[in-house]
This record gives C-alpha cells, sequence and structure tokens, in this order.
C-alpha cells in the first residue's frame, strides 16, 4: 500500500468519523457538508504533508459540534423514525461494503431495466392473449432487450417527479410478476409427475398411471367378456367419457356413444365396456359398433380361498397372500409371534380355481 | 481576555470582508483570515458560516475542478451580501468607537486618581 493511499484512507476515516455525527442532517446537506471537508483535509496535507488532522481540526465530534454551531444547525436531539432511518442510511453509506455495492447496483441498472420490460410485457400478454404461443415469448425477450439498450435513456425521460410516480408502478408491476413466476416455480416444483398430468384431465376422469381410461373392459375367470356397472368405494358411478371419445375416429368422423339406459330410459354411463360408433358430419356411420379392444388378455384366472377371522394366512416368497393354513403353527421360543412363514409344513388351502372361492 | 468570543461576533463580518476582493474556496478563506490576524479561528467555523451566509443570500456559489483533489467550492458576494458587509462595517465603526471612547474615559478616570 503507498504512502499516497494511507493518507488518503487518513482523511476518509476523519470524513467519515464527522459524518456519524451529522446524520440526522438530510442527505445533500450532510454530503455537501462532508465533501468541503474532505476538500479542506486535502489542501491541508497538500500544504503539510505530515499534518495530523485531529490536531488541527480538533476531533470529529468537536468539528461537527463547531460546524454546526456556525452554521445555525440544531443540535442533535431526540431523534424521529424519519432521522433514525437517515442515520442508518447514511451509516450503511459510509460503511466499506457501500462502494462495493454502489457499484454492483450501477452495473445490474440495465438489468433491472430489462425485468421492468419483460415484467410489463408479460402482464399485458397475460391479460390479453388467450393462449401462450412461443411468439409471446419472443415478444417478451424483445421488449426486455429494448428496455436494456434503452436504459441510459429511460433514466432521463420525464420530470423528475413523474418519472419516480411511473418508475414505482412499473416496479410493482415488476416485483408482483416475479413473486408469481417463483411461486409457480416452486408449486411445479413440488407437483408429482402424476399430479401433474392429471392436473390437465376433468375432475370426474378415471385415470390410470396418469393417463385417462376411455374404456373399461371386464373379463370373468373362464376369459369371457362381461358387461358390468362399475362404482367407486364411495357408491359413485365410474364416469370414463367426460372429455373423451370411448373409441378413436377419422378425422372426418366424431364417435357417438350407443349408451344403455335403465328400465326407466335412464342413460347410464357407468356401464363398461362403452359402446360407440364413429359417424360422420351427415350422421352416417363410418366405423361399427366397438366394445373390445385388439388385444385383451386371455388368461383364466383363479383366485385363493379368502381367509375368515381367526384363519392364518400363508405368504410364498415375495409375500403375496398364497392361501389359508389349514392347521395353524404352534408358537415356539425361537418364534414367539406366529409370523406367516412360507416354508411353513402346514397344509394350505390353495387356489381355488376357476370360480373364486367365498369360504 | 478571551478572543473567542469577539470573534463569534464578527465572524460574519470577517468572511464577508475577506471574500469581497476576490472569490475563495474554504481552505482559503480559512488562510485568509488567519493571515489577516484572526489565527484562532477555526476551520469548521468558518465552514459553517460560509454555509449559513449562502443559505442566506449573502454569498454565491460555484464549483471549480482542482488537479490536486476533491472539486473546490467557490464563494462570492452578492448583491445582498454587499450590503450587509457594508452595514457591518458600519456597525463595527460605530461599535468600536463606543468601546475604544469607553476605554479611553476609562484609562482618563484612572490616571486622574
Amino acid at each position: 500500500m503507498s504512502d499516497t493511499t494511507v493518507l488518503h484512507e487518513d482523511i476518509e476515516a476523519y470524513v467519515t468519523a464527522v459524518g456519524r455525527h451529522l446524520t440526522d442532517l438530510q442527505d445533500d446537506d450532510r454530503s455537501e457538508l462532508l465533501d468541503e471537508l474532505r476538500g479542506h483535509a486535502t489542501a491541508l496535507r497538500l500544504e503539510e504533508p505530515d499534518v495530523d488532522l485531529e490536531a488541527r481540526l480538533g476531533s470529529a465530534s468537536a468539528y461537527a459540534r463547531e460546524l454546526r454551531d456556525a452554521a445555525g444547525l440544531p443540535e442533535r436531539g431526540p431523534r424521529s423514525l424519519t432521522m433514525r432511518t437517515r442515520a442508518v442510511k447514511a451509516r450503511l453509506r459510509s460503511s466499506r461494503v457501500a462502494p462495493v455495492v454502489t457499484r454492483f447496483v450501477t452495473e445490474m441498472t440495465p438489468l433491472g431495466w430489462a425485468l421492468r420490460g419483460a415484467a410489463v410485457a408479460g402482464l399485458v400478454l397475460a391479460l390479453t392473449a388467450r393462449s401462450r404461443t412461443p411468439a409471446h415469448g419472443f415478444l417478451v425477450v424483445g421488449v426486455a432487450l429494448a428496455a436494456w439498450l434503452a436504459a441510459p435513456r429511460l433514466r432521463r425521460w420525464a420530470r423528475p417527479g413523474v418519472r419516480r410516480l411511473v418508475l414505482r408502478a412499473v416496479d410493482v408491476v415488476t416485483v408482483v410478476v416475479i413473486g408469481l413466476l417463483f411461486v409457480q416455480y416452486v408449486t411445479d416444483g413440488t407437483r408429482t409427475p402424476e399430479a401433474d398430468s392429471s392436473a390437465a384431465l376433468p375432475a370426474s376422469a378415471v385415470v390410470n398411471n396418469g393417463n385417462p381410461v376411455t374404456q373399461i373392459h371386464a373379463v370373468g375367470a373362464d376369459g369371457s367378456p362381461l358387461t358390468v356397472a362399475l362404482y367407486d368405494q364411495d357408491g359413485t358411478p365410474l364416469d370414463t367419457q367426460s372429455g373423451y371419445d370411448a373409441i378413436a375416429c377419422p378425422d372426418d368422423a366424431s364417435s357417438l356413444p350407443i349408451p344403455y339406459r335403465d328400465t326407466s330410459g335412464q342413460i347410464l354411463t357407468n356401464v363398461y365396456p362403452l359402446r360407440a360408433v364413429c359417424v360422420d358430419a351427415n350422421g352416417a356411420v363410418v366405423e361399427p359398433l366397438t366394445t373390445s379392444p385388439t388385444t385383451l388378455p386371455t388368461t383364466i384366472w383363479a383366485s385363493p380361498a379368502v381367509p375368515l377371522v381367526g384363519q392364518h394366512v400363508e405368504l410364498d416368497a415375495d409375500g403375496n397372500y398364497s392361501g389359508v393354513l389349514v392347521s395353524a403353527p404352534s408358537p415356539s421360543p425361537t418364534q414367539p409371534n406366529a409370523t406367516p412363514s412360507a416354508s411353513s409344513s402346514s397344509t394350505t388351502s390353495g387356489f381355488a380355481s376357476p370360480t373364486p372361492s367365498k369360504s | 481576555m478571551d478572543s473567542t468570543q469577539l470573534l463569534k461576533g464578527v465572524l460574519d463580518a470577517a468572511v464577508l470582508a475577506v471574500v469581497a476582493p476576490e472569490d475563495g474556496y474554504g481552505y482559503d478563506v480559512v488562510r485568509r483570515l488567519r493571515d489577516a490576524g484572526l489565527t484562532e479561528v477555526g476551520d469548521a467555523s468558518v465552514y459553517g458560516t460560509l454555509r449559513r451566509l449562502y443559505q442566506a443570500g449573502c454569498l454565491t456559489s460555484y464549483v471549480v475542478p482542482s488537479d490536486e483533489g476533491p472539486h473546490r467550492k467557490y464563494y462570492g458576494l452578492t448583491p445582498a451580501g454587499r450590503g450587509q458587509l457594508d452595514a457591518s462595517r458600519v456597525a463595527w465603526k460605530d461599535f468600536s468607537s463606543t468601546v475604544e471612547g469607553l476605554f479611553s474615559a476609562s484609562t482618563g478616570r484612572g490616571d486622574a486618581r
């Protein structure tokens, strides 16, 4: 560090110390007084390089007191909130990080204008456009770039009072838009893929692995198709017809459901498989009645006997239920609890085939 | 006798007087006052006085860049300032002649004893 730097630090330290005793003054007044003091101290130093500022000018508090006295400025009394705020701001400005922050803010000013431009453009599009297109994105980026490039001129585009008012309004818009984007980002981040895909589905849609179910096929134990009415756990009819076609039709045709009706003539929307034909614009059928999918499992299935209260269950090696233990295992010292075991020597009531057992 | 109190009373007039012949910046004004014999004048007092006189409309100011450091703020007399300087000059003459008379009288009485 050079001697000159040390000397300047010495002057700055003194000026800063005096400034701490003037924090109740208006910013302009305070900086004006301190600028003059800085110039005075520099001139003193030029004339007397070894001058001790405190010895020459007095302590910082004495200098500030004498300055106030001569200038007719009021003594520091009980301070209002405004004065305290001003004092905190003045202290921040005189801190060591202040120049770094000021430089950063200055360099970031064009970015601030770009953000303002993007926020305003985004808000206008959100209020006026019915749907989002890539062109809208380009428009927002374009406005942001234009605001960035025009930043030096935008600082002086109107009278200070008007400019301040408009800028505050634009800043509020910017903060709100950025806040909404942040909330959307956080919400998207916490949404599961299933919830995400189902978010676009109608509330009443039947969903399987996040995909809408448009048709349901029931198959009996012997592999024969069944026609069934389906309800959920609350007794609400399952309805797959909300917004979806039961069958896929050519582009020039649309799916027309052939509904089931109850004895009173009421349409039943939960009887599966759904029946539908494809009809063209003139009402002519172009695809025949379709009820079966292209591939349907043909495996005949079986069901193990359902265990009753008091019976013990048998599990396979994967932990799946495989049957009812006919004779229960007796507890042993090594197996205090009668846990289900795949290696039990007891006989098992195996699968009831092909008809489900209700014993 | 403490000249500091006397100085306080005449500092406004003194500052106006040293700026009257030629505009000057703060450090310059302090030096002119000291060169004139007011060696005890405080730097802060001068700056405070300059500010107060400027706000009262007695001084005008302008900034001049300096090669040696920060910009210098020069002060010059306004017509109002010149008027105040003239008034101060008259008041000082009256005041000083009055005080001088008092001193002379007191000296005469002392000698008579």
